[in-house]
């Protein structure tokens, strides 16, 4: 691959008609079986259809699916060729969810071949992908987003200097994984108290500005104060009406006896606990009509950038560039001055243990008689050592890719005795190199290691799937409905390594279309036992880490593994990334345009060079965060063209069964 | 009998707080007294990854002469209980929506409904039936209801199968799009119901004040601003004005009531998330105290997460529940899955003991109260939702108990919500899948 600038990586899509696209649903995004290269915008060959997709839905598919009284009035002996699939892409998606997921055919018929039906699923998959990356794409709306608790924490902090604990607010509900999604972000009347009572304790704490404490102040002036206070605490300057409702609670508040102090904190309490501080509103502009993609004002602008890369309120900078309207021409500049600022540690720290499913650690109990002293404070290190080597990467601007292999990683005394590193290490967290060490990178992690297995054993099924779904970004399909587990080890009758006893998953075809994948890069990690020490030997044997993907790839061990990962796979990991942080600086599932953009993004950037940073500047620079939609009912694209597959206009029914 | 056993300090703490509550009872119990009979309770208790259900249908059905095994720590009160079987969840079946028993389980398990299959984007599910109670039974008490649990929702990655996290930890939904966080640490919810800022402000005259006229700053801001959203935005704004209408209720009730929270009765102690059974039993502690009080009338509490993969060291249990509840018939899997939930029932009889305990009106609190106790999934292994392990308990609104009833095959777990609901007198007709109110309950 050519070495492309770094500029290169930064693409804009392209924003023609206005057309929403749906949401990815879950399922779809959990069909993308095997490892797949990054593929282009080119559609797969036309001639499967006739050679591959028609004899199976022939053979699978027609006997309910066909005709006038086709089941659920999908009619699939009407298509005729692939173009008919490119046409409506999104009903399509559907179809092939049921067919990847196995949802149909039912039960009751002949169950087709695994293999065939992978492939059929995939050749369907990349047909609608191309499909609907070819067409226009747009962003869509994001609910207003609730304040999670360390944003609201760290916004209170930057605006009145009062430290507030995390924990004095419930943790707050994950979607996608990341709790900074809008939808799931709820106000339940609890949290609300929890809000109140937090905003009470931070207006008690602040220092209050001259002349109001000794009373000398008229009602005028404090309105100033509060209104300047709203300007910050709101991300944009009050309107007039809101002004003016602040300047009547403050009379009121005198009239019931207030001092002008006592006004002052109250003001700062309604200011907190207000919907506009509280949710990330982006309201419609009056002059705007429904559903047209908008860019966002400068001022809302701001506030993605700072709820992004800091969890926090933006700052008089970046109020002022927005006041001004330059925040845009100043754009790439600001991500750096605000990377460069210690407050991008909460982001770096934030993202890096969800992204990594290292607040699972939390939950995670080792039976304590096979793994002794895995306590808070351990559990504590591997967290901030895994933080750590995320923001290195992030800060010293390597490679992104290195997340994989470095040779270097950060250990306190705890850490450095749990993975027998030689020397001599106090509280502090030291960086150590690793060169000539099996471990490195996050895939070796001792917190990664123990939230992929369970009380009693490693999982390799559990850290392929982790492998599959945080590094590559192609997650398993989920197992069939009544798949039992494997026997613990401390079970009679139960011999030879986790490894043999896994071998049932290659006997069983359905099982192996999956764990042909997840199981050997899950063994790659075995030399790493439950609580991520290094071992030679699982139940008394020697341990064979080595393995070989479907598509002919193989590796001797995870040293092996790595090297493979970050040469042939790095586009994967690059695309894997950037859609994790596309999710916590947007706040919102995938959607198809967001796909295509990540497909064209990894197209365009040098994968083995492109740093942190980068990607995060393309996404600030990518449409998905720079502009949104009106609300409205957003034209369904499909919706108006005669179909032969779908008799009905809906498919829903489909979906349903 | 090993370990597992109610340890001596929790037994003492718990005794330490039920030592304080006949003064409280005699003074503070406001909206008891104000009216004549002792109200209607309305409680669901949620325990995750099915049972093993062998060793919990009674083997008769009719009057419960021998309780099975894993209900037998309930023998003090038998006649206070019903186990009812073959109840059916439909709306936690796949219904062509593929895997995610678990998060569905326990989403539907109070409403009945089929939720939707999403990691985040439009979570949709149905209103849970204590809230449609506390429409009703939450009007006179300071808090229309109370969602405790013992697990924060989970916090990294997917819970089951593409849902949302949100599905698997949490009972209760206000309505389709506004599920209701749980309260976890038994200290907050103390707090929350007597804490030292309550007792503090309760004759405060002045602040109680200034927190009206901010809330209805807040209010005034908040139904502006709705008036310029979209639909899915407005539905944000609408829990919001829901919380600030709550803690309004609230501020005015503190002022009628304020007695209440002079009454300074000791927190409960700080407690580690990993301490199961203690951090249970006092929630339930707390639960006797809301109810005692009378600040509410309403409580879901979850014993664990659905899907939960905790460790039962107390009971030998190292492997996690979720993955054991994968049993395979296996017998060495089955019997710790049975000792795990005879430990959680022992928390039952543990919680029933007090309410037993508690005087309540001319009665027991166990009189008023009517307690549902089950899951969402029959057997772990097979993941399927028909002849749940369901158990009414409590004689509230006539329950009669100590019976094993068992109901038609496929008959809709909401046709006992539609019972309850009426039970408590509220005249619904039709709940989720109801097909008509479940029979035989009293009389």
């Amino acid at each position: 691959m050519a070495i492309a600038l770094a500029a290169s990586c930064v693409i804009a899509a392209s924003l023609a008609g206005a057309k929403a696209d749906d949401e990815e649903s879950p399922s779809a995004a959990t069909i993308r079986t095997a490892l797949r290269q990054v593929p282009g915008q080119d559609s797969p060959a036309p001639s499967l259809f006739p050679e591959l997709v028609q004899p199976f839905f022939e053979r699978h598919c027609y006997d309910c699916h066909s005709g006038d009284s086709a089941e659920a009035g999908v009619d699939l002996a009407a298509v005729t060729s692939q173009d008919d699939i490119v046409r409506e892409p999104r009903r399509w998606r559907r179809v092939q969810t049921m067919i990847a997921t196995g949802g149909m055919p039912p039960p009751d018929m002949p169950r087709p071949d695994p293999d065939e039906r992978s492939r059929v699923a995939r050749w369907l998959e990349e047909t609608i992908n191309a499909a609907i990356c070819s067409g226009p794409q747009q962003p869509p709306r994001v609910t207003a987003r609730r304040l999670n608790r360390l944003q609201y924490v760290n916004s209170v902090r930057d605006l009145l200097g009062v430290e507030l604990k995390v924990d004095r607010l419930p943790p707050d509900d994950v979607g996608y994984g990341f709790d900074s999604v809008g939808d799931v972000l709820s106000l339940p009347p609890l949290l609300f108290e929890k809000f109140l009572g937090a905003a009470e304790e931070a207006a008690a704490a602040c220092s209050v500005p001259d002349g109001i404490q000794s009373g000398a102040i008229s009602q005028e002036a404090l309105t100033a104060i509060l209104s300047e206070f709203m300007t910050r605490a709101f991300r944009r300057p009050p309107r007039p009406d809101e002004t003016a409702r602040l300047s009547r609670l403050l009379q009121r508040l005198q009239e019931e006896g207030a001092t002008p102090e006592d006004a002052y904190r109250s003001g700062i309490v309604a200011v907190l606990s207000s919907p506009h501080f509280l949710f990330r509103l982006e309201p419609d502009p009056p002059d705007v009509p429904p559903d047209t993609v908008r860019p966002l004002n400068d001022f809302e602008l701001a506030t993605r950038l700072s709820y992004f890369l800091w969890n926090s309120t933006p700052d008089a900078e970046l109020l002022e560039l927005a006041r001004q309207n330059k925040l845009r021409a100043d754009l790439r500049e600001q991500v750096d001055r605000m990377l460069a600022d210690s407050k991008s540690r909460s982001f770096a720290h934030d993202f890096a243990e969800q992204w990594l499913q290292l607040r699972n650690l939390d939950q995670f109990q080792p039976d304590s008689n096979r793994f002794p002293g895995v306590d808070d404070s351990l559990k504590a290190a591997m967290r901030t050592e895994a933080v750590l080597l995320f923001e290195t990467v992030l800060r010293d601007q390597l490679p992104a890719i290195r997340l994989l292999d470095a040779d270097f990683t950060f250990v306190n005394r705890r850490l450095a005795e749990h993975y027998g590193l030689p020397g001599d290490f106090d509280e502090t967290f030291q960086r150590v190199s690793l060169k000539n060490s099996h471990r490195g990178g996050v895939m070796t992690l001792a917190g990664v290691l123990a939230v992929t297995s369970v009380p009693t054993r490693t999982s390799p099924v559990k850290r392929g799937k982790w492998i599959m779904e945080t590094i590559l970004g192609t997650p398993p399909a989920d197992p069939p409905p009544g798949v039992p587990l494997l026997p613990d080890d401390t079970e009679p009758n139960v011999t030879g390594t986790l490894r043999e006893r896994t071998e049932r998953h290659r006997k069983d075809p359905n099982c192996a279309v999956c764990h042909q994948v997840m199981d050997p890069l899950g063994f790659a990690l075995e030399h790493f036992d439950a609580v991520g020490r290094w071992r030679d030997q699982d139940g008394g044997l020697p341990i064979d880490a080595s393995g070989e993907l479907p598509d002919g790839r193989s590796f001797r061990d995870a040293d092996d593994l790595k090297q493979l990962l970050a040469q042939t796979s790095n586009a994967e990991f690059i695309g894997c990334l950037t859609e994790k942080l596309m999710i916590y600086a947007l706040g919102r599932g995938m959607t198809d345009s967001d796909h295509c953009w990540v497909r064209q993004f990894v197209a365009s950037c040098n994968t083995e060079t492109a740093s942190i940073r980068e990607i995060i500047l393309a996404i600030v620079e990518s449409d998905a965060f720079q502009k949104t939609v009106t609300a409205g009912s957003p034209a369904d694209p499909e919706k108006q063209q005669a179909s032969t597959v779908f008799q009905s206009t809906t498919v829903a029914g489909f979906a349903n069964r | 009998m090993t370990g597992h056993r109610i340890s001596r300090r929790t037994m003492l703490r718990g005794l330490g707080t039920a030592a304080a509550l006949p003064w409280l009872s005699a003074m503070a119990r406001p909206a008891a007294a104000a009216s004549q009979s002792a109200p209607l309770r309305m409680l669901f208790m949620y325990v995750p990854n099915g049972v093993r259900m062998q060793a919990w249908r009674p083997t008769q059905e009719g009057a419960l002469t021998e309780l099975p095994p894993i209900l037998k720590p309930l023998e003090p009160h038998r006649e206070y209980a019903s186990v009812l079987s073959e109840l059916t969840l439909n709306g936690a079946r796949p219904l062509g929506d593929g895997p995610g028993d678990h998060a569905r389980a326990a989403a539907a398990f109070l409403t009945g409904a089929h939720p939707k299959k999403t990691g985040g984007a439009d979570i949709h599910n149905g209103v849970s039936v204590d809230q449609v109670a506390a429409e009703t039974l939450g009007k006179e008490t300071r808090f229309a209801s109370l969602e405790l649990g013992v697990d924060p929702s989970a916090q990294a990655g997917a819970c089951d199968s593409g849902y949302s996290c949100v599905y698997s930890s949490t009972l209760s939904w206000r309505s389709p799009s506004s599920p209701l966080a749980k309260e976890t640490n038994p200290r907050a919810v103390f707090n929350r119901l007597f804490g030292d800022a309550q007792a503090r402000d309760a004759g405060n005259q002045p602040l109680l004040a200034r927190r009206k006229s901010i809330l209805d700053f807040l209010a005034d801001d908040a139904a502006s601003l709705r008036r310029e959203l979209g639909p899915g935005d407005r539905r944000k704004l609408d829990e919001y004005l829901y919380a600030v209408r709550q803690v309004e209720q609230r501020l005015e009730r503190v002022e009628k009531e304020n007695r209440l929270f002079a009454a300074g009765i000791e927190p409960p102690p700080e407690v580690s998330r990993r301490a199961f059974s203690d951090r249970l039993k006092l929630l339930m502690d707390m639960i006797v105290l809301a109810l005692q009080t009378d600040s509410t009338r309403v409580i879901t509490c979850m014993f664990a997460n659905e899907g939960s993969n905790r460790s039962y060291p107390e009971v030998g249990a190292t492997e996690g529940h979720h993955s054991l509840s994968h049993h395979e018939r296996n017998p060495a899997k089955l019997d710790l899955i049975q000792k795990i939930d005879t430990f959680h029932v022992e928390h039952l009889q543990y919680f029933l003991d007090k309410l037993f305990a508690a005087e309540d009106g001319e009665g027991r609190l166990l009189d008023h109260c009517l307690i549902v106790y089950g899951s969402g999934i029959s057997d772990g292994n097979r993941h399927n939702h028909d002849d749940l392990p369901i158990l009414l308990a409590g004689k509230g609104g006539g329950h009669r108990g100590g019976r094993h009833l068992v109901y038609p095959k496929e008959t809709p777990l909401a046709n006992l919500y539609l019972a309850v609901l009426n039970l408590a007198g509220i005249p619904e007709t039709k709940f989720a899948d109801s097909t008509g109110p479940l029979e035989g309950l009293i009389g």
